[in-house]
């Protein structure tokens, strides 16, 4: 791990050094091949979109990220430390929190509790489990502030199942937000959302602190452009081009693969 | 314009049915066990009251006993998803070391006299015990199940292995003569109620399983840990991905729930005594609640115990004499009846 760590921090150099580094990363589910060797290196801070066809690879690229599945072979570095085989409860220690394609949170838990688990989850020591004391306490008040930054406050004590598919997702997003993430990987933040509540999203990730990476994927197009400052297009697991949004949305090939079948659809 | 609004109301009605017929049959046994219900042990209700009341009682105070040990198992089961087969070998386990450890506290091995039997070595066992088996199920949960997680018949056959190991572990430590733990003197009288006398240590038992249903619901809503292991109930991966350790968690739970079958059995060795077969017996009691209530939930324990105990109470009592020994049917009667309404049971969720 440790050389993969100077490597990383030499071929960048200074204050730019890659988070996430992912080297040659196959996924293979049996005869399918659902990531054919991803490489791709996030700067600190920098706000990747990754855009793709269905079945492009990108949700499996996620779960590779975010631990849930091991690679077939390839190495996943996050923040200098080796995460290719490291579970991915070990993640949210590490600074990465991740929103799933279908809104997961506890819906028989209030919103406080929700935002209050992600909390534990990233700063709670294991046998705190067992006696909160003050540590509890401190984190109740954080739970408040993750509810505001996400426009929850007056729906804190509300189960989430009584909520709407909106505020779903508004709660997922704090939950992943509250921890203060190095690391947030978004997937499909907008789908099912309302135009208002689509805009209120963009000015949310437009909003975050500029230290925290972003890997955003996103149907929405005007979410995608506005928000990622670079972007990533994805088709049969394999990258296909990289660049600032203009550069993307000017390349033929893109347009062939992506928005071409796009507009078949 | 006319014919709409009648068949929306046959719609209506047969989409009630269901439902429908659950009140029919509640009120229908009300009616029976007040007035109509001649020829039975107990008599109708206007007409023998103080037989009633103590019916009644039977009811709770067995329907207490059946929340401890369901609870425990749909604790484990809503968290983890593993159908503990093993819970009534707990259980029983814990029944028999119980009684040893009062026969060494109280220095006799046999005829123990309720006069013998202080609070203490009637508590002190209780725990003694149920540490024992809650600690037996926290190793069985680490060595055997905790990698087959999520593999649920695999734990199912597992937890049978263990439990017929057990069954005849125990058949050769403590021999099969039912044995009886003796319940205090402090609890052992009779109390005049409606003209009935009624045992105090039937009272004592559901003053034990409130104590437990008490501090079960202030555990799971009021500290961390509860909040956890209720999350972990919606979405066990969720839990992991937020970086929780839920592998404490489950051991906590596992503990716990074993702990829940050992006080149970405790209790179960006071009230009917400890004999080999009363593992499989109160396994299956455990199931009848659960599956009436819900699998994983605890209000649902709640319920069930409930339904059933009255079940199990009424149906001897106010059953026309020369009928008594078809009261069992009415158990599954009332499984089914649950079933057909909500197949789910009455709290439970699609898995």
């Amino acid at each position: 791990m440790a050389p993969d760590a100077t490597a990383a921090g030499g071929i960048d150099g200074g204050d730019t050094s890659s988070v996430v580094q992912l080297s040659s990363v196959t996924m293979a589910f049996g005869g399918l091949l659902a990531l054919g060797g991803v490489d791709l290196d996030v700067a600190q801070g920098q706000r990747l979109a990754i855009l793709g066809p269905n079945g492009a690879g990108k949700t499996t690229l996620f779960n590779v990220v975010a631990g849930d599945l091991v690679p077939t072979q390839g190495s996943v570095v996050i923040k200098g430390v080796d995460c290719t085989r490291l579970p991915s409860r070990h993640r949210p220690r590490l600074g990465v929190a991740r929103t799933y394609q279908k809104a997961r949170s506890f819906p028989g838990l209030t919103v406080a509790d929700n935002l209050y688990l992600a909390l534990v989850g990233r700063r709670g020591r294991h046998m705190s489990l067992l006696w909160p004391g003050r540590v509890g306490r401190d984190l109740r008040d954080r739970a408040r502030a993750a509810a505001s930054a996400v426009w929850l406050e007056d729906r804190i004590g509300m189960r989430v199942s009584d909520l709407s598919h909106g505020q779903k997702r508004q709660l997922e997003i704090g939950m992943a937000l509250a921890t203060d993430p190095d690391v947030l990987l978004l997937d499909e933040p907008a789908s099912g959302l309302s135009r208002g509540e689509r805009e209120r999203l963009t000015e949310l990730l437009e909003q975050l602190p500029a230290h925290t990476t972003l890997l955003l994927i996103e149907h929405d197009m005007d979410v995608a452009f506005q928000v990622g400052r670079r972007v990533v297009v994805m088709a049969d697991g394999l990258v296909v081009a990289s660049g600032s949004p203009e550069e993307v949305q000017a390349n033929s090939l893109v347009h062939e693969i992506y928005l071409g079948s796009e507009a078949h659809t | 314009m006319v014919d709409t609004p009648v068949r929306t109301s046959t719609r209506d009605v047969a989409r009630r049915l269901p439902a429908l017929t659950v009140w029919l049959v509640l009120a229908f046994v009300a009616v029976w066990v007040l007035f109509l219900a001649e020829g039975t042990s107990a008599g109708p209700a206007v007409d023998d009251p103080g037989r009633f009341v103590v019916t009644l009682l039977d009811a709770l105070t067995f329907a207490g006993l059946l929340f401890v040990v369901a609870s425990g198992f749909t604790l484990i089961f809503g968290l983890m998803r593993t159908v503990n087969m093993a819970h009534g070998s707990l259980f029983l386990l814990a029944g028999f070391t119980a009684i040893a450890i009062q026969q060494s506290m109280v220095g006799k091995t046999t005829n123990i006299a309720p006069e013998d039997v202080s609070i203490w070595s009637w508590i002190g066992p209780l725990l003694l015990a149920a540490a024992l088996v809650a600690v037996l199920g926290v190793v069985m949960h680490q060595v055997f199940l905790r990698w087959n997680q999520g593999q649920e018949l695999r734990q199912a056959l597992i937890t049978i292995a263990i439990s017929v190991i057990l069954a005849d572990q125990m058949l050769r430590q403590f021999g099969g003569l039912a044995k009886t733990m003796v319940w205090p003197g402090a609890v052992s009288h009779f109390v005049e109620l409606f003209g009935e006398r009624y045992a105090t240590s039937r009272l004592f038992m559901l003053a034990v399983a409130l104590v437990v249903g008490v501090a079960l619901w202030l555990w799971l809503t009021r500290t961390r840990m509860g909040m956890v292991i209720r999350a972990g109930v919606d979405d066990e991966g969720m839990v992991r991905a937020l970086g929780i350790n839920a592998t404490l968690v489950f051991a906590v739970t596992f503990f716990v729930g074993a702990f829940l079958a050992g006080v149970g059995g405790v209790m179960g060795a006071s009230f009917a005594g400890a004999a080999t077969g009363s593992d499989g017996t109160w396994l299956l009691n455990s199931l009848v609640v659960v599956i009436i209530g819900g699998l994983g939930s605890i209000k649902g324990a709640v319920a069930g115990s409930l339904l059933y105990g009255t079940v199990v109470a009424f149906s001897p009592a106010y059953l026309p004499s020369q009928y008594t020994f078809y009261s069992v049917i009415f158990s599954f009667a009332l499984l089914a009846l649950v079933l057909a309404v909500r197949p789910y049971g009455l709290f439970g969720r699609p898995a």
